[in-house]
This record gives C-alpha cells, sequence and structure tokens, in this order.
C-alpha cells in the first residue's frame, strides 16, 4: 500500500472529505452565505454537484472569535486551546501500511493558483488542536506548522480547526488548502 | 487519497561492506513492520555500523551524494538522512498541483547538503545547502 492520506470533517458522525468534496462555510444555513466580516456559524462537506454531504453528521464548527478565542458550535466564547481531539472539525489521517514517521507538517489557504498568494476575498484561521492562537494561514510563507510525530506508526492523526470569513462579496470557490509534509 | 508508489530507491553502503537497498533485504518493505528507513537505522545501532556512502536510484539514474571517500575531493559527511515530501491540494480531484519529493541529506557538523530530486519527473533535481545553525529544525523547508 502506498501512502495514503484521509480528510474528515468530524461531527455527531465523521463525514469522509474525498477528492472532489470540498468545505463549505456558511451563517447557518448549508447555501447561506456568511456577511463580509463574518465568520462562519456552520461547517458542511459539500460534493462536486453542490449538495450538503454532511448534512446528518453534524459537524463541528470553530468560529474565530478573537486571536486566542472561539465559538465551538455556536457556544460561548472559549479559549482556543480547550479544543479537544474529538471536537476538532477536521481529522486529517496519515497512513502508510509500514511504521513511518511524519514531520515539518504545514497547512495553509491559498488563491487556487499560486501557493505564495493569500486566498481571495477571504480570511482563513487555522490551529491545531491545542494551539492557543489562530493563525492566519495565508500562503506558503504564513503556514500553520503542525506538531512532527516521531513515534513510527503505520497512522497519524492530526487534529486541525478552521474558520473563514469574507472580505469582499461573492463566492470563493477558487480558494485551496494545501498541505505539506515530509515522510520516512 | 493516495499518493503514488515513489519511483525511487536509496541505497546505502555500509561500514561493513553490504549493500542495502530500500525495499529489499533487511529493508524490505513489510505490512506493520517499521519502513525501510528506520530498519536501517536499526539495523545500524544493532550492529554498531555506519553509512559509508549514500545515492539515489531511479533506473539507470544514480544522484550520488558525498560518501566518506568522496569523489572530487570533496568533503566527508558525519551522517545521511533521507525522506520523502508531500505537497497536495487535498481537496482538489484534480491532482495536477500535488508534488512529490524524496530528498537525501549528507550532514556535516554546521551545515547539511540536501538533494532533491521530484518524484513525478525524475530528471529534475535540485541541491541545498542548510545552515544548521540558523535553521533550528534542521529541515531546510
Amino acid at each position: 500500500m502506498a501512502l495514503t492520506q484521509d480528510w474528515k470533517s468530524q461531527g455527531t458522525t465523521a463525514t469522509t472529505i474525498d477528492a472532489t468534496d470540498s468545505i463549505a462555510f456558511s451563517n447557518g444555513t448549508f447555501g447561506q452565505p456568511i456577511q463580509v466580516g463574518s465568520y462562519n456559524d456552520k461547517t458542511h462537506v459539500r460534493t462536486s454537484g453542490g449538495t450538503d454531504k454532511s448534512a446528518s453528521n453534524s459537524p463541528h464548527n470553530t468560529k474565530y472569535l478573537t486571536s486566542t478565542t472561539m465559538s465551538l458550535n455556536g457556544g460561548a466564547s472559549a479559549n482556543l486551546s480547550t479544543l479537544t481531539t474529538a471536537n476538532s472539525p477536521l481529522k486529517i489521517t496519515v497512513s502508510e501500511s509500514v511504521n513511518i514517521t511524519v514531520t515539518g507538517v504545514k497547512m495553509y489557504a491559498y488563491d487556487g493558483t499560486t501557493t505564495t498568494n493569500a486566498p481571495s476575498g477571504m480570511n482563513v484561521y487555522l490551529a491545531e488542536q491545542g494551539d492557543t492562537t489562530w493563525k492566519l494561514a495565508h500562503g506558503s510563507g504564513n503556514a500553520l506548522s503542525l506538531n512532527d510525530q516521531t513515534t513510527p506508526a503505520t497512522s497519524h492523526n492530526f487534529y486541525v480547526a478552521i474558520s473563514a470569513s469574507p472580505t469582499s462579496i461573492g463566492v470563493k470557490s477558487a480558494n485551496k488548502i494545501r498541505i505539506e509534509f515530509t515522510y520516512q | 487519497m493516495e499518493i503514488k508508489e515513489s519511483k525511487l530507491k536509496w541505497i546505502a553502503g555500509l561500514s561493513n561492506g553490504e549493500t542495502i537497498i530500500e525495499g529489499e533485504g533487511i529493508a524490505s518493505k513489510v505490512k506493520g513492520e517499521l519502513s525501510p528507513w528506520w530498519k536501517l537505522q536499526e539495523y545500524l545501532n544493532k550492529n554498531n555500523l555506519t553509512i559509508n556512502s549514500f545515492y539515489l536510484a531511479c533506473g539507470g539514474q544514480h544522484f550520488n551524494l558525498p560518501s566518506v571517500n568522496p569523489k572530487f575531493n570533496g568533503e566527508k559527511p558525519l551522517g545521511y538522512n533521507c525522506f520523502r515530501m508531500v505537497q497536495t491540494d487535498s481537496l482538489v480531484g484534480d491532482n495536477s498541483k500535488d508534488e512529490l519529493y524524496i530528498c537525501a541529506e549528507a550532514i556535516y557538523k554546521d551545515y547539511k547538503v540536501q538533494l532533491w530530486v521530484d518524484e513525478k519527473d525524475t530528471r529534475k533535481c535540485w541541491v541545498n545547502v542548510i545552515n544548521l545553525e540558523e535553521n533550528s529544525n534542521g529541515t531546510g523547508i
């Protein structure tokens, strides 16, 4: 087996985010826009056909409030550092048939064309579970660094909080999230 | 999403005269066991061996790091390292922007020399020199 990576939207039940799916943010209702300057009240997994793949799974939502706080699933302000692995919106698993280490993990959003560019028309904040502050992860030069996993294993899990806010009107579907890591 | 199996293999010449090839012999890839690289490290430690030469191979192409008896009057490394790097737009069906590299490192006292080869186009390689004092994580990336 070759190296695989698996992305899941965690919630009451996990939703696998397949290669042709996307992460969609809304004002609370799938397909409904977030006001410019506001942040996501709901996180969804959207199929390439435009349907809500996670509709019955109640995905966890982390909403940026301040650089160190969040609202989890619409709740009161809480320190970002209190986010648990189980409540993290994204679970990324890197697997191999043999025991590997995974290091140098970086995640960032970009405009979908040039990896050094910021995403177009939106702010994207990322944090690894346990982090105390959000990272405005715009382009490869401002990537979120995740902790190295230096004990060899066939599976490595990374838990990530994500929050987004439009800075202009319109659909922002060209933007992408990129992950980089080394393994041996 | 599955990352394509690597076309490149590392090959290490050991201080006892053995040659270890990634995916073969003591460095074989067996489900549930250590990766070939970590098997090599275990083998070196257990038998008190060191690496004398190290290169990457893809078919007839060889990408050589300086050995302990370097050609062209090069400097003898203190050790070697090797890893692979993935860069991917994970949520996009079009994987044309995915990148996969293998990096072999020759390690010296204050710096290391990195030899990167593009796994998608093995005609492309790059050499980096990383100052270990200035790069706290030592990866150069």
